[in-house]
């Protein structure tokens, strides 16, 4: 009998760095066609998850499968299914765009010429292509990483923080681009502090504080069951972060 | 705080800044803040061992003068002029490669309620700091050493060593003009950087000349030409006393506006020149030809590691002068060559893996997220390695051929190729513990010692059953076949512990 196996199956996942516990018995899974957002304040934990499903941190207990695989038992294979987009992607600076997609397409086995040029024009990334990373900006920086994610067309994506200081142009296309993904059966896992981005593409959210699962479900389920309009205030409420604010504000004065 | 305390604790806390910036930062972001503190610290440190290590050879050639001739202690000024400036000359380029944060120190620093002469000057005291030991041992010798062999001594080589500060200034100061006018991606940048270590070699293999050098005190040359006629100043002609006093004064001066408009450079934006927008061609590879590109491209733009590129390079270029030129194989025998020069070639070669391990760290975290075996990785490395020794090798066995019109030479040689293989594994179990330990391939002194060790060890046994071969009166081929096998051992060995070590 063959099992098709679900893009992403976290379950009761521990990560330690040293005596810190960063992720605290996490569960959640991703069905194709999803799109999950990990939503948490600073230090809640979303990095550490993210880290242990690309096998980049050894999870201390638990696992994360990644279509039925885990990075530690196959990593070739773990890998070859993701494209990933880390939280201050560290590139190879002193490549060009145009080197350093031939390498990942290369490294990828990836043939598609015609698509790389597409990826590369849809981010507007054509006048940087032979600018060193180093000097490119931020944002031309975070293009650059979410192309080399996409080169491969992977089953699953996972965004750290994918936002960051991209432009409202790119931003469209991504999301766009994301639609795209899911609708062809495509998985992914983001992470973000941005919530109208999170509410607009969604399918389902779960809110992580102190490295433990506060609340999961559609962002309607959500905002019925916390009583929240955005959410913004759902995460504050669930997290139990509001009273810190109220606090924070009156000594400011 | 007084005025000058602060103004020091300024200076002290932008040293260390800079000193993050050109030995920590450009390798690596995101460690934690252990690592990153001990990174430092190293940095720090290496301040002293280079002191330590210039203090020892200052010493050294004090000594030697010591024993020589009347006539040849005369040189003593001329040593000095060349040590001061390896000693000044290297570190300070090391920095200026580093510093490519250079520009966001300069921004902070601009947000300070100080004038801009202040901040340049603030600047020059922080890079004058990572010299400083260095330079006041080398001049604590230089005084004292004169003291040792003649007042008259002190005087030349204290002259020396100032005009020697100033032409280093100067040359550091050419080279980051030139530097900061090409994109680090041209072709024409990357040779740069290669010829870059030209001054130093230059000037090292001026000691070799010195050393030749027939000294006599009264002649013209050493009396009108300038830096040669501090042998002049030491045997006490006053023509060449006032001459030198002239030269050191001038060049001197150059030298402190160079070192002050370089301090200023080091610590600015740099503007990377503007892009001819739309065609680009995308090349695909294979997964290990695009490995071994990479690294190769990587390598060749980093200043930094590129010097351990040419190493081998100068390497060859000195042993084809000697064994072709010099006609070194005819005089002492292709024994004690291979043994002297070729084996100490593939000793340098061995260190290549390590600088191509470290290339691939600065986007370490992104090579972790790619599907790349470690075997592929490991056979990427060995094969760069192996492609740089066999084209090096070639020119230096055919030198050695041309006098002894021995193909054993080529088999000699060649087989080499397989202890360096055994290096490269070494090396990648090495490297792999390091990451596993969160060194990060950035270790500790102690492993760092240790690994040299065993990297000597990895090429000296079979190197020793060579040599047994020729004490037990084996034919030539017969040595070769000893050492071929010493090292596929040795290869088979390691193989079974690196695929136990997992990165
Ligand atoms: N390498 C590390 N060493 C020690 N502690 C770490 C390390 N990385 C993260 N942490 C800690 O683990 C917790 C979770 O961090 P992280 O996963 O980055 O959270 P998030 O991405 O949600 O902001 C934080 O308290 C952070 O300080
Ligand atoms: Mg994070």
């Amino acid at each position: 009998m063959f099992v098709v196996d679900d893009p992403l199956v976290v379950d009761g996942l521990v990560v330690r760095y040293g005596a810190k516990v960063a992720v605290d018995g996490l569960s959640f899974r991703l069905r194709p066609g999803e799109v999950y957002g990990l939503l948490g304040p600073n230090g809640a934990g979303k990095t550490s998850t993210i880290k242990a499903i690309l096998g980049l941190v050894e999870p201390s207990s638990g696992s994360a499968l990644v279509y039925g695989k885990r990075a530690k038992d196959d990593p070739v294979y773990v890998k070859s299914k993701i494209g990933a987009v880390l939280e201050n992607p560290v590139l190879f600076d002193s490549l060009t765009p145009n080197e350093f997609f031939e390498f990942v397409a290369s490294v990828r086995g990836v043939r598609d010429v015609d698509r790389i040029r597409a990826l590369i024009e849809a981010f507007d990334l054509q006048t940087y292509m032979e600018t060193p990373i180093a000097a490119l900006s931020l944002g031309n920086k975070q293009k650059v990483a979410v192309v080399a994610a996409l080169l491969h067309s992977p089953g699953l994506l996972i965004l750290d923080e994918p936002f960051n200081g991209l432009d409202v142009r790119a931003v469209a296309i991504f999301k766009d681009i994301l639609l795209k993904h899911i609708e062809k059966g495509g998985a992914v896992l983001f992470s973000t502090h941005i919530m109208e981005v999170a509410e607009k593409i969604c399918t389902r959210v779960g809110i992580i504080h102190q490295g433990r699962m506060v609340d999961e479900g559609t962002v309607d389920e959500l905002k019925q069951r916390i009583h929240g309009s955005s959410l913004e205030e759902i995460l504050l409420k669930a997290t139990q972060l509001e009273k810190d604010v109220a606090e924070a504000l009156k000594g400011l004065g | 705080m007084d005025k000058s305390a602060k103004g020091r604790a300024l200076v002290d806390s932008l040293y260390k800044e800079i000193v993050f910036q050109s030995y920590v930062a450009s390798r690596l972001t995101g460690l934690p803040t252990a690592q990153v503190n001990r990174l430092i610290r190293n940095g720090l440190r290496s301040k002293y061992v280079v002191t330590g290590v210039y203090g020892f050879i200052f010493v050294l050639i004090m000594f030697a003068t010591l024993t020589m001739s009347v006539d040849g202690r005369l040189i003593f000024p001329i040593e000095a002029f060349i040590w001061v400036f390896l000693l000044v000359f290297l570190p300070t380029l090391q920095l200026s490669y580093g510093a490519s944060a250079g520009g966001q120190i300069r921004e902070m620093l601009d947000t300070l309620p100080m004038t801009t002469a202040q901040i340049e000057r603030l600047s020059a005291r922080a890079i004058l700091k990572t010299i400083d030991a260095p330079l006041a041992i080398a001049f604590s010798v230089l005084i004292l050493g004169g003291i040792l062999v003649g007042p008259l001594f002190t005087l030349s080589s204290v002259l020396g060593g100032v005009s020697s500060l100033g032409i280093a200034m100067l040359a550091i100061l050419l080279l980051m003009r030139t530097f900061r006018k090409f994109n680090t991606t041209s072709r024409f940048g990357s040779v740069l950087r290669m010829v870059v270590v030209v001054p130093a070699i230059f000037v090292w293999v001026l000691t070799g000349y010195v050393a030749n050098l027939k000294v006599v005190a009264t002649s013209p040359t050493m009396i009108y030409t300038p830096i040669l006629n501090l042998v002049g100043v030491s045997a006490g002609n006053s023509s060449a006393l006032y001459l030198a006093l002239i030269y050191t004064l001038i060049i001197g001066a150059v030298g402190y506006k160079s070192f002050l408009s370089a301090s200023t450079l080091l610590l600015s934006p740099l503007v990377s020149t503007p892009q001819k927008a739309g065609r680009f061609k995308i090349r695909v590879r294979s997964q290990l030809a695009s490995i071994v590109v990479t690294d190769l491209r990587q390598v060749v733009r980093s200043p930094r590691l590129i010097g351990f590129f040419v190493t081998p390079l100068v390497f060859v270029t000195i042993l084809v002068y000697d064994l072709y030129f010099g006609g070194a194989v005819s005089r002492i025998g292709f024994d004690f060559v291979f043994l002297q020069d070729i084996v100490p070639f593939v000793f340098a070669i061995s260190y290549m893996p390590y600088v191509l391990y470290l290339s691939e760290l600065r986007g370490y975290s992104y090579f972790k997220i790619l599907p790349v075996r470690n075997s592929m990785n490991v056979l990427s490395k060995m094969l760069t390695t192996l492609i740089v020794f066999f084209g090096l090798g070639s020119i230096m066995a055919y030198a050695a051929y041309l006098p002894l019109h021995s193909i054993y030479v080529f088999a000699a040689v060649y087989s080499l190729g397989l202890p360096l293989a055994a290096s490269v594994l070494l090396t990648t179990v090495y490297f792999n513990y390091s990451i596993n330990k969160m060194s990060m391939g950035v270790a500790g002194t102690l492993t760092s010692i240790l690994f040299t060790v065993l990297n000597i060890i990895v090429l000296g046994i079979p190197v020793g059953f060579y040599y047994a071969g020729a004490l037990l009166g084996a034919p030539p081929l017969m040595r070769v076949a000893y050492l071929c096998v010493a090292s596929t051992v040795e290869l088979i060995a390691l193989l079974i512990v690196e695929t136990r070590v997992k990165p």
